[in-house]
């Protein structure tokens, strides 16, 4: 029956997840690709003194200022490459700037199944999937940074 | 009065703000500049505590390091700006001043929101200003330093007016008001 069918296609169309693949340091992450406001090259930041933890740093866009979080200071690791990039990412409160390894992002799709609960506490990512090599976190772009509460 | 006319007034009236930009730790700040009471050399300094001035006492705030930055050593270029407002005033010690800049409001915008520390204290907004930033200071935490001694209030129309005085030939060139 052609209902039946559609609401098949749905389902199953949702059951996927398109994330970008990225690496942080040579650390492999995702995020899923509606959170991403876009990908450049990286041409810097402005420090600003702050207490915000990773949050300690500004690019400027044209008329525009974009906080960066600084990923990298949270894995503990340094970003590899010259030619850096800078990974948009789609927060409630605007968008913010992380500063990522030059390695080109790839577009990545898998299966709902294939997605699983993360276990580690290093990052902020509530699933990850595994691949041949490793278990990828999936980043949750709008809560990054987010834990973080003035005392 | 046209149409055209009244758009040419507004774009003329757009409302402008003016900032004494200076360097710590190589990064720039913008000082709101009807604060800014003058500059002085590190020659004419004196006391570090609180100096006094034309028979006025500044406490000295100690801008770099309660940002946690590190000034660079005393050199030609290092000063130290006088800042006052209704009675309150303080002087900050600054690595090199790069000058005044009068900018459209619009060119002042908000620290982001994911900045949620103690820092919204400290910044008024970011400045665009040529290719990069600098950083806008509250004046009230600018002043939280200071010492209001009694009777000593002043109102509004009564501030001071804007003296940025320098004994360097220099300084006397690059800035004038």
């Amino acid at each position: 029956m052609l209902r039946g069918a559609v609401g098949r296609q749905r389902a199953t169309t949702s059951q996927r997840y398109h994330l970008v693949v990225f690496s942080v340091g040579g650390r492999r992450l995702a995020v899923k690709t509606e959170e991403i406001g876009g990908i450049s090259s990286w041409d810097g930041s402005i420090p600003i003194p702050s207490c915000t933890p990773f949050v300690s740093a500004v690019i400027r866009r044209g008329q525009s200022v974009f906080p960066v979080f600084d990923l990298a200071g949270k894995l503990k690791v340094r970003v590899k490459g010259e030619q850096r990039l800078c990974l948009m990412a789609k927060q409630p409160g605007g968008a913010m700037a992380i500063c990522i390894d030059e390695d080109m992002p790839v577009l990545h799709s898998l299966e709902a199944a294939k997605v699983q609960a993360y276990r580690h506490n290093d990052i902020d990512a509530a699933e990850c999937f595994a691949d041949e090599f490793e278990d990828v976190p999936i980043l949750s772009a709008a809560r990054l940074g987010a834990d973080y509460e003035q005392r | 009065m046209s149409l055209r006319g009244q758009r040419v007034e507004s774009a003329a009236l757009v409302p402008v703000e003016r900032f004494l930009i200076v360097e710590i730790d190589a990064r720039q700040f913008a000082l709101p500049a009807d604060l800014v009471q003058g500059l002085l050399t590190m020659e004419e300094q004196g006391s570090v505590d609180t100096l006094t001035v034309q028979g006025q006492d500044y406490a000295f705030f100690d801008l770099g390091g309660r940002l946690g930055l590190v000034h660079a050593a005393d050199g030609p270029e290092t000063r130290i700006a006088l800042l006052a407002q209704a009675g309150l005033r303080v002087c900050v010690r600054v690595d090199r001043v790069h000058g005044l800049v009068e900018v459209e409001r619009t060119r002042v915008v908000p620290l982001p929101g994911q900045f949620r520390g103690e820092e919204r204290n400290w910044y008024a907004g970011l400045l665009l200003h040529g290719d990069g930033v600098a950083i806008g200071l509250h004046t009230r935490w600018l002043l939280s330093g200071a010492t209001q001694r009694g009777g000593e209030s002043m109102a509004q129309d009564q501030r001071l007016p804007l003296r940025l005085f320098d004994t360097s030939d220099r300084m006397r060139k690059g800035i004038a008001c």
